[in-house]
């Protein structure tokens, strides 16, 4: 079952290769690293005359602290005339990156002509091909055999896409064993899928209309059509949620309006949902009545996670959120606290978190700060209150830049940033997602609002930040991650991306809720790999990716994160 | 289930003004639609939607009646009279007072009219209310067309439209009647500026039904409002409200440049009112800076946040063409009974009730009826048409009659060879033999003389209301 979409790969890949070599051949030495990494300041710069280091394979923090110098470098040499070099650049630009494309969508079809059962982090891991391929590319010699490196389930599973691709030839007995127990795991995943649906089967199984009866019946197709892959996981998720059963009933009218716009996407980022969370909980608070003879400690807990559980069972409790809850301590009140007391004591420590927060997006400022040089091009992606607040200082501070904002169709936070940056007087370009690949060569700086890091270093934003950091990495702009650490998450990837992304109302396209084998998948998060990210800028410090799990289980850090080890 | 939400105050106490006609006898909440008093709509509709308890206005001289005819429905709600003195003749917001003497509400308030009928649910129009985070919502939907036919003599109906202004987002702007414009009407200069384009739409009405925020309601009940009529003055000087400077959302850096903004200076004379207003809108500074992070806008064009930076916003929420009715005049009357007839819509405005055409103590003698509705122990002879009528109960049909569109209400004699054709028949009217009426409104308790011909008139007892 795994060698079918092993076969097509590799061809294609060798294929691709011998035509590179072929034309790098006359050549000077660089590879496509460099020509990749040249492509960059194209706009302004021209390329430096010294050979530069091939930079892909190196790690993602050094990488980044070069690129900033090499912006600089040409500026000193400007008699040279710019206009052919950066023509010949952009072309080769663009001639690979159509063949990135091209091999990209070639893996694709492999990979959905072979029956799958794999997980749904396939389609995710997918995106991640051209840079692997860099990789290959720049050590030409993919007949290696590296031993697959024991790793955590999660990872094991991307990794078997590239790593068979080059060595299916020579199998060494170490190789057969891991075939087998992939052979397994897929058996046993298969099985897990049967096993699901039989209990409950996906959604559009439900409500077949009758147009959609009278067509099955013509093509002869089969009449129950299967989801696979994401769309299907997503299916079980929008059932699951359906079947949550969110009684509102004794719930806080605050906490319904909260649930409502945040479902509508009325309120939108999760610092403004924290202080949203945190406004619905201070009217709870001051509504609240001991019942006679309980003790107050208890039920107001349990008053609170109520409220807390309708938001949960909507799926839109997030890590922030979470940590915000936990922050009051609530069940750190004293026993024989009386309700006044409780009320006074618990409005404090809201009021504490609210300056927390405050004070958390200046230092992100400040430390920002460092990041933006004078007369930079940044990009921004959706809204970010974070980024926002942070450009706003700096702009206020007297430094110079310009923005892109890049916005998308569904979520209109680029709208705001950009009114709400242009109202500073920030020279501002928008842009839609899909044409980012246009205006990336020219940015120095990618900034990134993040909902969440996880434990696994990869960092949850709005839908369309896996895809910018994408687009930034492969053409060599650094991307950071804005996130202060009480958005530091114990879950890593698989847990958190599937239990707590929230499901898009299916306002996209209601009108395509009728088409038989169409499932409307959209999510509100998306998770950014950890190799696209260069560094994640935090109310403490700036810091690599790689050190989120130091972070959260420091000793210093907050013992509230500590608390939260589920 | 949502008792710990919403307070609910059903307006019963109207008279019927713009249907004197057929109310002179019959307090208006009782008129039968579909063989139901109106006021079992509204009711019903609020006990569908998980509501426990529901308070109604009614005047003290229709009380008893009212309290009867609400016991004999058998709803699960809890219904709390408070009555009004009919000789104290208070406007509508006098009314509310009167209820707010009860307690103090901190929950949000939703009033309505007992003369409004519904498909629409509830559920949607309190989570566009909560979504909005509207100080207050008001439901309005397509007016019956004018050609409606009435019974009665045909005059030109003064229709007393409203001007409802609303922005792309269905935020209310102004709402106004049109009677109070002669040729023009005048909108801020200010409104448009903001808000680029807006609409005025002249076919809405208003299903008197309105979600007021807590803040709002309190407003209305304390001594500072000292306006009689919700929808004529108080709603009125609330949207207007919307666009006042004390309406801005104020940030902590901004809190010093708002003491400098001017006053205009067509707005002085309203200060004193407006800040009597916003008294009640105290700062949240939670909210505000819930706002500041938050990345939704709906105004991403203009240089305002979103919703205009505003703290208090009204929201008209409209409803599909057909779905509801305000039972406010003749013309709407007859439309809804007309409407109700039909076994679908029966089952959008009813819905959990089965339809019972015809009361099975009718007995069952040859006739012809169709799609019509006959209440209980009413007696037809045989030889009988009936074609889309609602025919009350007790009421007794002799041989060879024949009704079509008519709506006769309870106790009504109507005797032989008699034709009826869109008629209306008040309570207890009494119809001679060999009649021929067409369109005509019978006053309660008349006796129509025998081999009567007549057309698009009124037959009443008194002379009046013709004119």
């Amino acid at each position: 079952m795994e060698e079918n979409p092993v076969q097509p790969l590799s061809k294609s890949k060798r294929k691709r290769l011998r035509k590179k070599l072929n034309k790098q051949g006359p050549k000077e030495d660089g590879g496509e690293a460099q020509a990749d990494l040249e492509f960059v300041p194209a706009v302004q710069v021209e390329p430096p005359a010294e050979p530069c280091p091939c930079l892909k394979p190196q790690p993602d923090l050094e990488r980044e602290e070069e690129s900033p110098v090499k912006v600089k470098e040409p500026e000193n040499t400007q008699e040279i005339p710019k206009t052919e070099q950066i023509k010949m650049d952009v072309t080769k630009g663009a001639e690979m990156s159509r063949e990135d494309i091209k091999a990209a969508r070639q893996a694709k079809k492999a990979a959905k002509k072979s029956k799958e059962n794999k997980k749904p982090e396939q389609k995710e891991e997918k995106t991640i091909v051209p840079k692997e391929k860099a990789q290959e590319q720049a050590q030409p010699k993919p007949a290696v055999v590296k031993e697959p490196v024991q790793k955590a389930p999660v990872e094991k599973i991307e990794e078997t896409g590239s790593t068979d691709k080059g060595k299916v030839q020579q199998k060494s007995s170490k190789e057969l064993k891991e075939e087998r127990r992939l052979k397994q795991e897929a058996q046993r995943a298969a099985k897990a899928q049967k096993a699901e649906q039989a209990k409950a089967p996906p959604v559009i199984e439900a409500k077949p209309s009758k147009s959609v009866k009278a067509v099955t019946e013509n093509v002869n197709k089969p009449a129950k059509p299967m989801l696979t892959g994401l769309a299907r996981t997503i299916a079980t998720m929008a059932r699951e949620c359906a079947r949550i059963d969110c009684n509102p009933d004794g719930v806080h009218p605050a906490f319904l309006q909260l649930e409502a716009r945040m479902q509508s996407r009325l309120l939108e980022g999760s610092t403004a949902r924290v202080v949203g969370l945190m406004r619905a909980l201070r009217s709870v608070i001051n509504d609240y009545k001991v019942p006679e003879n309980v003790a107050i400690t208890r039920d107001l807990v349990e008053h609170v996670e109520k409220q807390v559980a309708y938001l949960r069972g909507r799926r839109l409790m997030s890590v922030a959120l979470d940590h915000a809850i936990k922050s009051l301590r609530l069940n750190t009140l004293a026993y024989d606290v009386s309700e006044q007391e409780a009320k006074v004591t618990v409005n404090a420590a809201i009021d504490a978190y609210i300056n927390k927060i405050e004070q958390d997006m200046q230092s992100v400022a400040l430390n920002l700060a460092h990041k933006v040089k004078d007369g930079a091009l940044l990009a921004v992606y959706s809204y970010s209150c974070l980024i926002m607040n942070a450009l706003k200082q700096l702009f206020k501070t007297g430094k110079r830049f310009r923005v892109v904002v890049v916005g998308s169709n569904t979520h209109n936070g680029g709208m705001t940033m950009l009114s709400q940056l242009s109202d500073l007087g920030v020279e501002c370009t928008y842009l839609l997602i899909n044409q980012v690949n246009f205006i990336m060569p020219r940015v120095q700086l990618v900034l990134l609002g993040a909902e969440s890091m996880l434990a696994n270093c990869s960092m949850v934003g709005p839908a369309g930040s896996a895809q910018i950091a994408c687009v930034a990495n492969s053409q060599g702009v650094p991307v950071y991650a804005c996130c202060e650490t009480s958005k530091f998450s114990y879950d890593s990837h698989q847990g958190s991306f599937f239990k707590q992304n929230e499901l898009e109302p299916e306002f996209l396209a209601p009108q395509l809720k009728n088409m038989p084998y169409m499932s409307q998948c959209s999510l509100r998060c998306d998770v950014v790999p950890e190799r696209f990210i260069s560094a994640i800028i935090t109310e403490v410090t700036i810091l690599p990716c790689s050190s989120v799990p130091d972070v959260l289980h420091s000793p210093s850090s907050d013992t509230v994160l500590k608390s939260r080890t589920t | 289930m949502r008792s710990n939400e919403y307070r609910v105050i059903l307006l019963a106490a109207g008279s019927g003004s713009r249907m004197r006609d057929i109310t002179n006898n019959k307090p208006k909440c009782l008129l039968p639609v579909g063989n139901m008093p109106l006021i079992w709509y509204p009711l019903s509709l609020l006990e569908r939607e998980g509501f426990k308890e529901v308070n109604v206005i009614t005047l003290d001289v229709q009380h008893a009646e009212v309290k009867k005819a609400v016991d004999k429905l058998g709803l699960k709600l809890d219904v709390k009279f408070h009555t009004i003195r009919e000789s104290d003749d208070l406007g509508t917001a006098d009314a509310l007072k009167k209820v707010a003497i009860c307690g103090e509400w901190k929950e949000d308030v939703i009033v309505m009219g007992c003369d409004f009928i519904t498909d629409q649910s509830l559920d949607e129009m309190i989570k566009l209310h909560r979504t909005t985070g509207a100080g207050m919502s008001a439901f309005f939907f397509p007016s019956i067309p004018e050609s409606t036919s009435v019974p009665g003599p045909k005059s030109k109906i003064r229709t007393d439209r409203d001007l409802v202004v609303l922005d792309k987002h269905n935020r209310l702007l102004m709402l106004t009647s049109a009677m109070d414009h002669d040729e023009n009407m005048s909108v801020r200069m200010r409104i448009i500026k903001k808000l680029g384009r807006i609409d005025i739409k002249s076919r809405l009405t208003d299903g008197h039904f309105y979600i007021l925020d807590n803040r709002v309601w309190n407003f209305i009940i304390s001594e500072e409002n000292s306006d009689m009529s919700l929808k004529g003055e108080v709603l009125p000087f609330i949207i207007k409200q919307q666009f006042s400077h004390l309406n801005k959302v104020v940030h902590k850096e901004s809190k010093g440049e708002l003491k400098r903004l001017s006053v205009d200076i067509d707005d002085e004379q309203e200060t004193e009112e407006t800040h009597k207003f916003f008294k009640h809108f105290t700062v949240d500074e939670l909210q505000n800076l819930t706002d500041l992070y938050n990345g939704y806008n709906n105004h991403p064009d203009s240089s305002y946040g979103r919703y205009l930076d505003d703290r208090l916003r009204c929201f008209a929420i409209i409803a599909p063409s057909g779905s509801s009715f305000k039972v406010n005049t003749l013309a709407s009357y007859c439309e809804v009974n007309r409407q109700v007839l039909l076994a679908e819509n029966w089952e959008r405005f009813a819905k959990s009730k089965p339809l019972v055409r015809v009361d099975p103590s009718c007995g069952s003698k040859t006739r012809k009826i169709e799609s019509s509705l006959v209440g209980a122990n009413t007696q037809i002879g045989e030889g009988v048409k009936i074609e889309k009528c609602s025919i009350g109960s007790s009421c007794i049909i002799e041989q060879n009659v024949t009704l079509s569109g008519c709506i006769i209400m309870d106790g009504v004699t109507i005797k032989e060879g008699t034709v009826l054709t869109d008629c209306l028949i008040s309570d207890k009217a009494n119809i001679g033999t060999n009649c021929n009426l067409k369109s005509c409104l019978v006053d309660a308790k008349f006796s129509v003389p025998s081999i009567t011909e007549s057309s698009s008139k009124i037959l009443s007892g008194v002379l009046m209301s013709t004119e």
